[in-house]
């Protein structure tokens, strides 16, 4: 999967958020965002997913195909997820139904497969079986909100992953083990990861292809 | 008075089912009552509602039967669209089947009919040497023909029902289940039920409710009296889905004695106009009532729920949640109403209200009510809103359509009122959200 950003700009309620902002990335790339608090890194994240009601301008070019006109379902069809830094919480859900609702819209979910993948995912993320039953963000620790993200991951096999801090709240074991878990992930599906931390653990066992910084709005090679 | 209630329809209905001769007066009085009781200000709409239009009581070729088989066929086909839940195991509990105004099938597994567990039609037990004089004993002690000028409607006409019987001590380890069907256009569906629970003794009764629909209005003035006795426990359930020409006016009421302890869960789909608010009465100390229920109003639809809890003694506790949800201009009320004795001591009524409005053109109320003295301590929480954009939106980061999205947030909007239920009734109410929610 190949994503194109060119001078694509973010407003909201007529306020600028972010300028001029481009860069690309390929299948099995890494690409880490950095930036002070409040720079914009979730805003641009969250606005190339379509979450939220953001005005956008310029080109996402994913696939040779602009998708700056699709909406959020269609383009998490596409493969682009997204890790939010605060999870939402929705009450009486559960991830389990959640995952299977997500997986049904590609086609009838065997049940049996899918309670399967979803048992031994929990266990490689030495997560509780019962985690499945938790409703969405709710009654969870930080931590275990992250983990109930790479879960998702698992088992939606999205090609292009947008990672908001998804190790803060982690520790140090955590951070390594979703390290390993998630590169992983991206060696078997050539999944391609856009990386917005300030945690160099995360990062350990990834390989990083390239490095921004976003400032004054717009973002800066490293 | 309408042209088809006569004392001479009375009387057919009570020689049809050979019941003793206090049944018939009783019948008589209460139709009595009704002709002498004005219409009551119930806060909906009945002007669609003719009596003379409606169809009392259906005669019926149908016995009663306990062979699943013996049914007549196109019964039977429509309870096995509906999912219903019937397994003819030998070691599962009761289920009964109403079909219009009669009880057609029953069954009760051999274990429990050993532990002397009793479920039959309320027909049956009236002329059972066994159980006809507690019948008598109870029979509409609790919802009482002066008090409501269609409870004197219902005991005038009713017919079917089931008796139920748990023995002292006795705990049954699965769910009793009744479900009643409507299929004749323009019919009154008017069954009665009494359920007892002995001392220490332990129930789980559920029941549902469906019709398809016409073009012409049917009533159902449905009554259930519960008996919950010392330190018994019962969980009841009630899922109804009626369809949108039904009016329902039915009444429940329940007696828990000194430790009792009372779970009640209701979902309500259906129906162009419904009224159910059953009576809860805390009669002994430390009996406690914990209620859970969930309401639909679409389309034209107007839906009345709530509930009525009466505090008569010390250290009891009411729990109530109500969740509704609105779409399509249909419009939803919950009433509670608390009432407590003079001089009582720790006590505490709890009530929470939660709304959910799919759209401005539908609405919600909560309306408190509330006569109660020292020793009680009341809250009453009401919140309304609409689904979060949020939340479909993140569900749609995951390729779930907008559609779907609302559809799951509206299941588990209600959640806390399903998972009450066993899981068949649960995944019912669910499926039926799913298929209600912006249809």
């Amino acid at each position: 999967m190949q994503l194109e950003v060119k001078d694509f700009s973010v407003r909201l309620g007529g306020k600028e958020f972010l300028h001029d902002i481009c860069f690309s990335i390929n299948s099995n790339e890494t690409v880490v965002i950095n930036g002070t608090n409040g720079s914009g890194k979730s805003t641009l994240a969250k606005a190339i997913c379509a979450f939220g009601d953001y005005e956008c301008n310029g080109s996402l070019i994913l696939n040779g195909r602009n998708i700056l006109k699709l909406n959020t379902e269609e383009r998490a069809k596409l493969g682009i997820f997204l890790s939010l830094q605060e999870p939402i919480e929705i009450a009486g859900l559960s991830y389990a139904e959640m995952l299977k609702a997500a997986l049904d819209t590609k086609g009838k979910t065997n049940v049996r497969d899918f309670q399967l993948a979803l048992a031994q995912n929990l266990e490689l993320l030495k997560l509780n079986p019962f985690m499945a039953q938790k409703h969405v963000g709710s009654d969870l620790s930080g931590g275990e909100k992250k983990k109930m993200e790479v879960l998702q991951i698992l088992m939606l096999k999205p090609k292009l992953i947008f990672l908001d801090e998804i190790d803060s709240g982690l520790d140090t074991k955590s951070a390594s083990l979703i390290s390993k878990i998630l590169r992983d992930y991206q060696i078997k599906n050539h999944a391609s990861f856009i990386v917005i931390t300030h945690n160099k653990k995360i990062l350990e066992n990834f390989v990083i292809n390239k490095s921004y910084q976003l400032k004054n709005k717009t973002l800066v090679a490293l | 008075m309408p042209n088809n209630l006569t004392e001479e329809l009375v009387s057919r209905i009570s020689d049809s089912k050979n019941e003793p001769e206090w049944m018939l007066q009783h019948r008589l009085k209460c139709l009595k009552i009704f002709d002498e009781t004005p219409e009551p200000e119930i806060g909906v709409d009945l002007s669609g509602l003719n009596l003379n239009d409606i169809d009392l009581y259906l005669d019926s070729e149908k016995k009663v039967t306990k062979n699943w088989n013996e049914i007549p066929k196109e019964i039977r086909e429509d309870f096995e669209a509906l999912d219903i839940p019937i397994d003819e195991q030998a070691w599962l509990s009761g289920v009964g089947l109403q079909y219009d105004s009669e009880l057609v099938y029953e069954n009760l597994g051999m274990i429990f009919k050993n532990l002397g567990i009793v479920f039959m039609s309320l027909n049956e037990a009236l002329r059972n040497e066994e159980y006809a004089d507690i019948v008598r004993e109870y029979f509409m002690k609790l919802v009482k023909p002066e008090n409501y000028k269609y409870a004197a409607l219902h005991g005038a006409v009713w017919s079917g029902g089931v008796f139920v019987y748990i023995p002292k001590g006795v705990s049954v380890s699965l769910p009793i289940q009744a479900y009643y069907r409507f299929n004749a256009p323009g019919a009154g569906q008017f069954e009665h039920s009494i359920i007892i629970v002995d001392e220490g003794a332990s129930l789980e009764f559920i029941e549902g409710c469906s019709a398809p629909k016409y073009n012409v209005a049917n009533l159902h003035i449905g009554c259930v009296e519960f008996f919950v006795k010392k330190n018994a426990h019962l969980k009841y359930g009630s899922v109804v889905n009626w369809s949108k020409n039904m009016y329902n006016l039915t009444t429940k009421c329940l007696l828990a004695e000194e430790g009792a302890k009372v779970e009640w869960i209701s979902g309500v789909f259906g129906c162009k106009t419904s009224v159910l608010c059953p009576k809860i009465i805390l009669g002994g100390k430390n009996a406690s009532l914990n209620y859970n229920g969930v309401t639909m109003a679409d389309f034209s639809q107007d839906q009345n729920s709530g509930v009525r809890v009466e505090f008569l003694a010390d250290n009891c506790t009411a729990h109530i949640n109500s969740k509704s949800i609105s779409q399509n201009g249909g419009k939803n009320v919950f009433r509670s109403f608390i009432k407590s004795s003079k001089d009582l001591l720790n006590c505490a009524s709890y009530t929470n209200c939660e709304s959910l409005l799919l759209d401005s053109e539908s609405s919600s109320d909560a309306i408190p009510n509330y006569e109660v003295y020292d020793g009680i301590e009341v809250s009453h929480e009401a919140k309304v809103g609409r689904v979060s954009a949020q939340k479909i939106n993140y569900l749609a980061t995951r390729g779930i359509s907008e559609e779907m999205a609302e559809k799951l947030v509206v299941c588990g909007f209600i959640d806390s009122v399903s998972s009450e239920l066993p899981f068949e009734y649960a995944q019912e109410m669910n499926k039926l959200i799913r298929q209600k929610v912006r249809k």
